[in-house]
């Protein structure tokens, strides 16, 4: 089943597009996260999904039914196309108790005193806000005000939420804590979620699917696992990357690779290219204290420590790395040392375009 | 076929959003209300009007197309006296005006903001009080310390106790006239000027100062450049203001035969000259114009500067020492002469039975509530038993709350279609438009809807004599005001608290009534009080266009000023300062908003 389905959508402020040519399914209960660096288009996404910015171009189906046509003239009002919104800045109404804010959907649904007294005593207790029906929004704490938020959306029950960075204005600990309520809450109600993010940990811990976007298109569109371990490009490889990844350009001469003046590894496949860019994260190499056929030599610059490892950057001929490395590991400055890659976690790119080439390499 | 369901469609669509509705309706009315008037306006100075058919030697046809009225209006001694004479006394007065306005508005702001002078409060509370008198309350208290036999008038306090008869230069004519308006226009000056100020953060200037730069440098070269636009817009207001004055040239100059652009304009309409009345509203309007020209080609390049500082704006404070205390008391004691006294005059003028005559013996409280006596003002009964100006007096409180509350609101409404869609052709133009009014002349507004309502046209029946009428013009003039309060207030709300209502299903209706508008209370309150004062103490506007049926304290007080009851009119004057200071602190003890807030726009 689809709830969300985006078929080439575009949208442009005087000229420059802020999203262009998107198409996106998105299925049901699913809790899919748009990842991007700021200015890529994921606000203008979600509020196109919900109604509240019209594309230029492109149809939007929710929940099986056309809401969006730019050719056909359709536009749905946004009540009406069974979902809720949560912003960024909260969106809390200042004038109202949180008690009122919260009863808001119902009192537009006409519902009676009973039940709505009844449905927002329920949602709060679920967000864990009882003893605060009657405060205003400005005298609880940011945390409190996000659950507020979510309250306010979730009393309506509807299928579909939309989320724009909802955590973005939270402390570190705050953030994991809501993460965690939030994951809960999705799975609990069963809800399909739509979350905006430029957060790349956010984005692979909670999510069931990713849609990488860039410059207003979309990079890939696959699970977490997948989008971490096979980035369709580089810049995916690069945004996901934490703290970084690692990029080395390569020769392919006679099906082995050839870095700097070392031939290391195979590459297989028809057609081979003359060159292409390997990219592998900091965990997909071992150091070493010798030389192997299997290693690259370099030389460590700094070692930074990091809870549970130790980040090791070195120059790889004139190309800086970093490494995980365990913890406790010593490294002096200087101190030249071996990299063996573990291919299995070595991705291969053109490194003209920018996306994945799908050659296999091994050592 | 299906392309043009198609296109219907879309149309449809965006015609459904409430605010593309409000915007066009929006347009449609002001220009019905402003750019519709200009034409007509126009239009009357090229054909023969009713009032002409007596002219001898051309062939009137009313209604038809002449030049006459311009040719007549542009050269020979006709137009020596009628239009460049008093072209030249209202360029010489609006000067005037203009520097007293900028002197006493910058050096007040400068003692507030800018030094560590002593009951600063009080100075500031003091600043702005002339700004809710009538305008003309400072010209009769003027008369009424000054006028003397030289002048063939009843004595003034001034000749009474000491004996010295003033010359009539300082009684009539241009000299009291611009003292008496810069007196009296000066806080919207201070009100600027100081907003300009407080957003100079010191540190800027601290800066510059670490860096070696000297006192003269740093105000000529930061300073300066900061206040400038609200010194320009201070000027251009002035002009605008003081040239459609109608009350203070009246009263100060009529008497000597001193004419200005607005009083020849309303003698000229009263004559029924309105072909050539109108030439010369023509003329104040182009004179607006090019001063709203300067202005904006000066504010545009500089308008960054205006909103330097913002937060966290530090201001250290010239230390006046033992200065401070005389400075102060000086300036109370101005402030005092400006803004009290007058009306302490006034009331004092209007206790004395027989003018001139200030002993005990001769107080009376005839013109207050005393009956019908034919001795005296023609059997006029005081003014709280009489009827026309008790009916007067009712309709001026109506027509105030009246047009503020729908001022007010269209101004939110305005704004909310402003901020919704900033960037649309439709906002700006709506935007343009409604500020137009600011800069057309009080007088020459008055008479544009004079023109356009005196008779019916299309689906608009004639207008002139209506309570509707006073609405109408009051809205559409003061609306300037409630929009920028309006879009301001509607920019403060960010767009997600609406948009958050959109998606849980809340109508247009629902989201403006529980959401926008208890949001921008605040704003609409503050400008509404600014219509509700301006147009109890409003003159020139109504001047041309009130009859016997729909008068107002203003105009009824003048009717009595012209007809020489100073006693009477002055009463009706105190009564009318007395209303309006009543209903706007009732206002603001129940609402607790900031007047200023709405003046200066911040
Ligand atoms: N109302 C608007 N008018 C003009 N340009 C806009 C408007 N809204 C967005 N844009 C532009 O569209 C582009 C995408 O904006 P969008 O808000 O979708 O980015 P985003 O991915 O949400 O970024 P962030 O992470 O910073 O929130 C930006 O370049 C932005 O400047
Ligand atoms: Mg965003």
């Amino acid at each position: 089943m689809v709830t969300v389905r985006l078929v080439g959508i575009s949208k442009g402020w005087s000229g420059v597009k802020a999203v262009d040519n998107l198409s996106l399914d998105i299925g049901k209960g699913d809790f899919v996260t748009l990842l991007g660096p700021s200015g890529c288009g994921k606000t203008t996404t979600l509020r196109m999904i919900a109604g509240l910015e019209d594309p230029d171009d492109g149809e939007i189906y929710i929940h099986g039914k056309l809401v969006f046509s730019a050719s056909k003239g359709i536009n749905v009002p946004p009540a009406q196309r069974g979902l809720g919104m949560i912003f960024q800045s909260y969106a809390l109404w200042p004038h109202m108790t949180v008690f009122d804010n919260v009863a808001f959907g119902l009192v537009q649904q006409k519902l009676s005193k009973d039940q709505i007294n009844q449905r927002v005593t329920r949602v709060l207790a679920d967000v864990e806000l009882e003893g605060l029906a009657h405060r205003y929004p400005s005298e609880l704490s940011g945390g409190q005000q996000q659950r507020v938020a979510v309250a306010r959306m979730i009393v309506v029950s509807p299928e579909l939420l939309l989320m724009d960075e909802p955590l973005s204005n939270l402390d570190t600990r705050l953030r994991m804590q809501m993460r965690a309520s939030l994951k809960r809450m999705h799975q609990e109600t069963n809800t399909t979620v739509v979350y905006v993010t430029h957060d790349q940990e956010e984005a692979l811990t909670m999510s069931t699917g990713i849609a990488v976007m860039n410059k207003g298109k979309l990079e890939q569109y696959a699970s977490p696992e997948e989008v971490y371990e096979r980035p369709a490009s580089k810049f995916v490889a690069e945004f996901t990357g934490n703290p970084q990844t690692n990029f080395i350009d390569a020769e392919v001469v006679d099906g082995r690779l050839k870095i700097g003046d070392r031939f290391i590894g195979h590459i297989d496949g028809d057609a081979l290219p003359n060159a292409v860019t390997l990219s592998f994260r900091p965990e997909a190499m071992s150091i070493r204290q010798e030389s192997t056929p299997n290693t690259l030599p370099a030389t460590v610059y700094a070692t930074l420590l990091v809870g549970a490892s130790v980040l090791v950057y070195v120059h790889i001929g004139n190309i800086e790395a970093v490494i995980r490395a365990e913890r406790g590991s010593k490294f002096r400055g200087n101190q030249e040392i071996w990299l063996e890659p573990d291919w299995t976690q070595v991705n291969v790119y053109s490194p003209t375009t920018g996306r994945r080439l799908d050659y296999a390499v091994r050592g | 076929m299906n392309g043009l369901k198609v296109r219907f469609r879309k149309l449809a669509n965006r015609w459904r959003k409430p605010e593309t509705i409000l915007a066009a309706l929006f347009l449609v009315i002001l220009v019905y209300l402003v750019v519709v008037p200009l034409f007509s306006l126009v239009q009357t100075t090229l054909v023969w009007g009713t009032g002409d058919t007596r002219i001898r030697g051309e062939n009137v046809v009313v209604g038809k197309f002449t030049t006459y009225h311009w040719r007549r209006m542009l050269s020979g001694d006709f137009a020596e006296a009628v239009f460049y004479k008093p072209l030249l006394n209202t360029l010489i007065v609006t000067a005037g005006t203009v520097a007293i306005v900028l002197a006493v508005g910058s050096l007040l702001a400068y003692l507030v903001v800018r030094t560590d002078i002593r009951w600063a409060k009080l100075i500031n509370a003091l600043a702005t009080v002339p700004y809710i008198l009538p305008s003309w309350v400072l010209s009769l208290s003027w008369l009424q310390l000054f006028q003397n036999s030289t002048v063939a008038m009843p004595e003034g306090l001034l000749s009474y106790y000491t004996g010295i008869n003033a010359p009539e230069w300082l009684v009539y004519g241009p000299i009291p006239i611009m003292i008496t308006m810069g007196l009296h226009y000066y806080p919207f000056g201070y009100l600027l000027i100081s907003g300009a100020l407080r957003s100079i953060d010191s540190q800027l200037e601290e800066s510059a100062e670490i860096l070696g730069a000297s006192k003269s440098y740093i105000m000529r070269r930061i300073t300066m450049p900061i206040i400038k636009p609200a010194l320009f817009s201070t000027a251009l207001l002035g002009i605008a203001r003081s040239m459609g004055t109608f009350g203070t040239p009246a009263i100060l100059g009529l008497p000597a035969r001193y004419y200005t652009l607005s009083t020849q304009i309303y003698s000229l309409v009263r004559t029924q000259r309105q072909g050539q009345g109108y030439i010369l509203a023509l003329v104040l309007l182009a004179i607006s114009g090019i001063g709203l020209y300067v202005n904006q080609r000066v504010i545009s390049a500089r308008r960054s500067y205006a909103t330097i500082g913002g937060k966290g704006v530090k201001s250290r404070k010239v230390r006046l020492g033992k200065w401070n205390t005389p400075i102060a008391v000086l300036t109370i004691l101005f402030l005092l002469a400006v803004a009290v006294f007058p009306l302490v005059f006034l009331t004092w003028s209007s206790l004395t039975l027989y003018a001139g005559d200030y002993s005990i013996s001769n107080l009376s409280l005839h013109y207050w509530i005393g009956e019908s006596n034919p001795r005296f003002v023609a059997g006029e009964p005081g003014i709280l038993r009489n009827e026309a100006v008790m009916g007067a007096a009712w309709n001026t409180v109506k027509l105030a709350l009246v047009g503020g509350l729908i001022c007010g609101f269209a101004g939110l409404l305005i704004g909310y279609v402003v901020a919704r869609a900033r960037r649309a052709l439709t906002s700006r133009l709506l935007e343009q438009v409604s500020f137009v009014p600011m800069l057309v002349p009080s007088i020459v507004f008055g008479a544009l809807y004079l023109t356009l309502f005196a008779v019916r046209r299309g689906p608009v029946p004639a207008l002139y004599g209506t309570f509707a009428l006073l609405v109408l013009v009051t809205v559409a003039k003061q609306l300037p005001y409630t929009v920028r309060s309006g879009v301001s207030s509607m920019l403060q709300v960010a767009q997600e608290l609406e948009e958050a209502a959109v998606i849980l299903g809340a109508s247009w209706f629902a989201r403006l009534r529980k959401i926008m508008l208890p949001l921008t209370k605040n704003g609409f309150v503050a400008g509404t009080v600014i219509v509700l004062i301006t147009s109890m103490r409003e003159l020139s506007l109504y001047i041309l266009l009130v009859t016997p049926a729909n008068r107002v304290l203003t105009t009824l007080t003048y009717r009595y000023i012209e007809v020489g009851y100073t006693q009477f009119s002055n009463a009706m004057t105190v009564l009318l300062t007395l209303l309006v200071v009543v209903l706007t602190y009732a206002i603001n003890a129940w609402q607790k908003t900031d007047i200023g807030a709405g003046l200066g726009g911040r």
